[in-house]
């Protein structure tokens, strides 16, 4: 386990190490870096102090390393628009997106869990099909479809809610109830499908024969075979709603990371850019080395294959 | 899709003599039409397709002129004048009219992105399964890295250094897709070249392209095909999302998306601007996910007698 986990973190600083030569490469092929790290307006003796200060007129070699190191110490330079060291404002705009994107996953795992049992004992009944058919249509909505629904409907025609921003509570309303069906329909369907083939493995069988309660047989026997690869998705769906994050919150002007990238894109705030992406990347990672080590917790084919 | 159906046919014909491999794409064919969910995904992509193709026999205006007394029109059974089906957007367009031709920009982009990735991804999973250790390493190593990476992220900056351009997003997304293929046929092409018609292919001094090509390829496609179905959907949405932020298709031009994006700040105005065009969306994207799940099921019965015949499969 140990081990397994060590493994798994070396990774993180492998994706890092990915990441930073992307945006590297990234920067330099669009042109002259020193031009990108100072203000559209600067003047050339601002452009060439800059060159000097961040060591651009070095090899390209020494260039990258210096790259690296400075991103593994969070060393991104200082954001344009905000003047402030741009890991500073990506860990501020950190928790807002996390409060946008935390509660749908919890929902969507809890959800997807009952809707999916419930099918996957009712696999033919017209309860169990229904229930499919909606999950199979909710799956083809796009969610900043259903997000510009939810305004129209709840914000501008009902306004029970704020259409945008970040003022209170309410505001979270909307993306949450738009990531929770973007999450859940996935998630659902994953699970009923799990347990189907669940049902049929051959442990359950022999639960299920020797008169074990139907209920047994899903909590203990079932359910522990079909619940690894839907955690598995969890850590997807994790990285997909960070994904919709980026459109989220510029649509409904919500201050997060995702409006922070995006802002900062259009702005050619290039310290930004590299620190909201490079933080990204690594909080994905994370989360799916935590995802997967809660697998290995869950799935004892796992842990017997680790034994050995 | 002609492209991808060829190349299903070639590599199929290659997989054994020609009668027996038409015969096999027939029998898949045949089992997702006869399943009621692959009769309806088919049914329902054969009238996108056609709509989109006979768009101009269909409109009841000119999509790209912008009649100025009538903008905001609603729809003309909600009372609005000037008989806009689907009423007019703030400049005075015909919604209806838009959505069909703007529904073909939409499915090009899905098609043609889909099959680009579909090959590269079949490309680099071939090479990463045959070549194991170092190929292989290095590519599943590369797709962890970008597993990391959002693709929304890389394609904003991307267009913030070289300018929105659909072209070029096209090609960044088929490049950035072949992680999903490569993880899902690594360990097939793995498992599929230890069997004993590779190696006899291989003692025969069949050369390694030949192999991947003529032996391997036909064993790994099944999912391919899956896979490159359901991405239709999701490269339109991909498009979709990215047009949101002024980085889709660049007027003139106008898919499904960037339909929704110019209706999105207007949405108080002209909800039916905004409405329909995602309607459209949801309906590409629904027929192509029954697509994906009636070609799972068709595939399936074939991949599982392919597993339970062979014990070195398992």
């Amino acid at each position: 386990m140990l081990v397994h986990l060590l493994r798994r973190l070396a990774l993180v600083v492998f994706v890092a190490i990915g990441v930073s030569t992307l945006l590297f490469a990234l920067v330099r092929l669009s042109g002259d870096a020193a031009t990108l790290l100072v203000p559209a307006d600067a003047s050339p003796e601002v452009v060439e102090a800059t060159r000097a200060r961040f060591g651009l007129d070095q090899p390209l070699a020494v260039q990258y390393l210096n790259t690296i190191l400075a991103n593994f110490t969070l060393d991104f330079g200082q954001s344009f628009m905000f003047g402030l060291p741009a890991a500073e404002m990506v860990f501020a705009r950190l928790g807002p997106s996390l409060w946008i994107v935390l509660p749908p996953l919890i929902i969507s795992l809890v959800g997807a869990l009952s809707i999916g049992i419930f099918a996957a004992l009712r696999p033919t009944r017209l309860s169990g099909r229904s229930l499919m058919v909606v999950t199979f249509l909710f799956d083809g909505i796009p969610y900043f479809w259903l997000a510009m629904l939810l305004v129209l409907v709840f914000a501008i025609n009902l306004q029970w809610l704020p259409a945008t921003g970040n003022a209170d509570f309410s505001a979270l309303v909307i993306p949450w109830i738009a990531l929770s069906i973007y999450g859940l329909a996935t998630l659902s369907r994953l699970t009923r499908g799990q347990l189907l083939d669940a049902f049929t493995e051959g442990h359950v069988a022999t639960a299920r024969s020797k008169g074990i309660s139907p209920a047994r047989v899903l909590l203990l026997h079932a359910l522990p075979t079909a619940l690894p690869p839907v955690l598995a998705w969890l850590g997807i769906q994790f990285s997909l709603m960070f994904s919709a994050l980026l459109i989220l919150e510029p649509l409904l002007n919500y201050n997060g990371l995702g409006a922070l990238l995006v802002g900062s894109v259009s702005n050619r705030d290039f310290p930004m850019i590299q620190a909201s992406v490079f933080c990204l990347a690594v909080l994905i990672t994370l989360m799916n080395i935590l995802m997967d080590t809660i697998v290995r917790a869950v799935d004892p084919r796992l842990r017997t294959k680790a034994a050995h | 899709m002609n492209s991808t159906a060829s190349t299903q046919n070639a590599a199929a014909a290659g997989a054994a003599p020609t009668p027996r491999s038409t015969s096999r794409t027939k029998e898949i064919l045949g089992r997702v039409w006869a399943a009621p969910m692959g009769r309806i995904a088919a049914l329902m992509i054969a009238a996108l397709i056609l709509v989109a193709c006979c768009a101009e026999l269909l409109i009841t205006h000119n999509p790209t002129a912008q009649i100025l007394s009538r903008t905001n029109e609603p729809p003309s059974w909600l009372g609005g004048e000037g008989g806009h089906l689907l009423g007019t957007d703030p400049l005075g367009r015909d919604v209806f009219s838009r959505i069909l031709v703007g529904l073909r920009l939409s499915l090009l982009i899905g098609f043609l992105t889909a099959t680009a990735t579909a090959l590269i991804g079949l490309t680099l999973g071939l090479l990463a399964g045959y070549y194991e250790r170092f190929v292989g390493g290095f590519l599943m190593r590369m797709a962890d890295i970008q597993f990391a990476v959002p693709f929304a992220a890389v394609g904003i900056a991307l267009a913030a250094f070289a300018g929105p351009s659909v072209v070029l997003l096209m090609l960044v997304l088929a490049f950035w897709g072949w992680t999903n293929y490569a993880r899902t046929i690594v360990s097939l092409v793995q498992q599929t070249k230890r069997l004993d018609f590779v190696t006899a292919a291989r003692t025969t001094g069949a050369s390694p392209v030949r192999i991947l090509v003529r032996h391997i390829t036909p064993n790994v496609l099944g999912p391919v095909i899956i896979l490159w179905s359901t991405s239709v959907g999701t490269l339109i949405l991909v498009e979709s999302s990215l047009s949101l932020l002024g980085l889709g298709v660049q007027p003139p031009g106008f898919s499904l998306g960037s339909m929704l994006a110019d209706a999105q700040k207007t949405l108080r105005l002209a909800w039916w601007a905004a409405v329909f065009p995602g309607v459209g969306i949801t309906l590409v994207v629904i027929a192509f996910n029954l697509l994906g799940d009636a070609l799972r099921d068709a595939f399936n019965p074939a991949l599982r007698s392919l597993t339970e015949n062979d014990p070195e499969l398992t």
